[in-house]
């Protein structure tokens, strides 16, 4: 569980580090929407291409980065396993000879797998704070300056709050396993385990949330004055910023290109 | 407590804690269990604590958690339980009115908890109320994108096939252990 990327901030001083988190943001929704709409040629390509290269182009550890598919091992030996099974023996409409089936299985596993890799990139290269003062950026003009900022931090505590709770259902779970408590698939058995396994979690869930608001309070939450005398920040527009967003723009095109059906 | 001037209102820190931890609760609900990540329509513990999150929290609380859930994964975070996990394209996924029907099934458990009381009939009837928010919400959504975006001749009975009938036991089941866990929560608490 600790490899889930999400919250999973590794300093560093790249220039994709230092980039404006927008475009990091973009560069994410944007190669997650490559990687469901292109081809399986040019999805094994940017998959290789983020695998290999990318971690030294945007100065991120390949270790950990790659540990951020972990979590998702079962899933995608579940997904190939289950498309591969589908398509061979024909459960569906379409049945295909066993190669055929095993590539399309493999894509399918594919775009999943580089979805996931490519939201690493900007959670490992990103704080959480700087993600939540970026779009506070954004939602101030629309919601209004109490409204944004408010939004805006939720947002930003929820993401924070994911590796914490993430590791308190792992402890529980090994604490009802130590006390011999199996899982089982019998409507009662499964009932009770879930029962004993989330009256503690959403105990600690609100116990965590207790010490959330505490430490809201100690870092100036609500406090008026002090949020005036804030300076207000000035963004400018950098050389690592122009580089990320003429890669949107490529990985736009793309996605234009083989959406509107011109690739296919 | 906060202090609440007349230039600004702000939501009291333990609010916001509150909400954010739940919202954080349904993305580890979300990820811990990712099965049938293939089906049309996946099996979810999220309503789970969508339920819970409007019978612990109030209907506000619990509306505004869910909200924040969608929000997130609507952002580009992978929170959601089906691939592509998130990004704003998901409000064309077919189950995309399940994830609304969440934030509303928040409100309503959470309404009827407040007037009725900490009763273990009053969280299951609750908990039911909510569950039939969630397919009153889901499945219409999932009709009209299956047969207006996707272009799929899918009728009622089709519907009821994929997102009904094959999880509407589990669901239930799921909408009765909220309320038990909630309402052992609330009362372990002393809330």
């Amino acid at each position: 569980m600790k490899a889930w990327y999400l919250g999973q901030y590794l300093p560093g001083d790249s220039w994709f580090h230092r980039a404006d988190p927008l475009p990091k943001i973009v560069f994410t929704l944007l190669a997650v929407t490559f990687f469901f709409t292109a081809p399986v040629a040019a999805i094994a390509s940017l998959f290789l291409f983020l695998v290999i290269f990318g971690p030294q182009v945007a100065g991120i550890a390949r270790l950990h980065l790659l540990q951020g598919l972990r979590p998702f091992l079962w899933l995608l030996i579940f997904t190939v396993g289950i498309n591969f099974l589908i398509l061979f023996v024909g459960i569906g409409a379409v049945k295909l000879p066993p190669a055929e089936a095993l590539q399309r299985a493999i894509t399918t596993g594919g775009r999943i797998a580089g979805a996931v890799l490519a939201t690493g990139f900007l959670t490992l290269s990103t704080s959480p704070l700087s993600i939540i003062e970026r779009i506070t950026s954004l939602l101030v003009p629309l919601l209004g300056a109490r409204r944004g900022r408010e939004g805006a931090l939720l947002l930003g505590l929820t993401l924070n709050a994911v590796p914490v709770l993430l590791e308190k259902g792992d402890r529980q779970q090994k604490a009802l396993l130590a006390r011999g408590l199996t899982p089982g698939w019998r409507p009662r058995q499964l009932g009770l385990l879930l029962y004993y396994f989330l009256v503690p979690l959403l105990e600690r869930t609100l116990d965590y949330s207790e010490e959330l608001a505490l430490a809201l309070e100690a870092r100036g939450y609500g406090c008026t004055e002090q949020r005036k005398k804030e300076k207000k920040k000035v963004s400018s527009f950098s050389r690592e910023d122009l580089a990320l967003w003429l890669v949107n723009c490529l990985l736009l095109s793309a996605v234009i290109f083989w959406r509107t059906g011109v690739g296919s | 407590m906060e202090k609440a001037t007349g230039e600004e209102r702000r939501m009291p820190a333990r609010q916001m804690a509150r909400i954010a931890a739940f919202a954080a609760l349904a993305v580890v609900a979300a990820v811990i269990v990712r099965v049938g990540g293939n089906a049309v329509v996946p099996f979810s513990l999220v309503p789970l604590v969508a339920l819970m999150a409007g019978m612990i929290l109030g209907p506000r609380d619990g509306f505004l958690s869910m909200l924040v859930y969608v929000v997130l994964g609507l952002v580009g975070v992978p929170v959601f339980a089906s691939p592509p996990f998130g990004g704003p394209a998901y409000v064309l996924k077919p189950t995309f009115g399940f994830l609304l029907g969440f934030i509303a099934a928040a409100g309503v458990t959470g309404l009827i908890t407040a007037r009725g009381g900490k009763r273990l009939p009053v969280f299951v009837a609750a908990a039911l109320a909510g569950l039939a928010v969630i397919y009153a919400v889901g499945l219409p959504y999932l009709y009209a994108i299956l047969n207006f975006y996707l272009g799929k001749a899918v009728n009622w009975s089709g519907v009821l096939k994929i997102g009904f009938w094959p999880f509407i036991g589990f669901d239930i089941g799921k909408a009765l252990l909220a309320a038990a866990v909630a309402l052992a929560v609330m009362k372990r608490r002393g809330e």
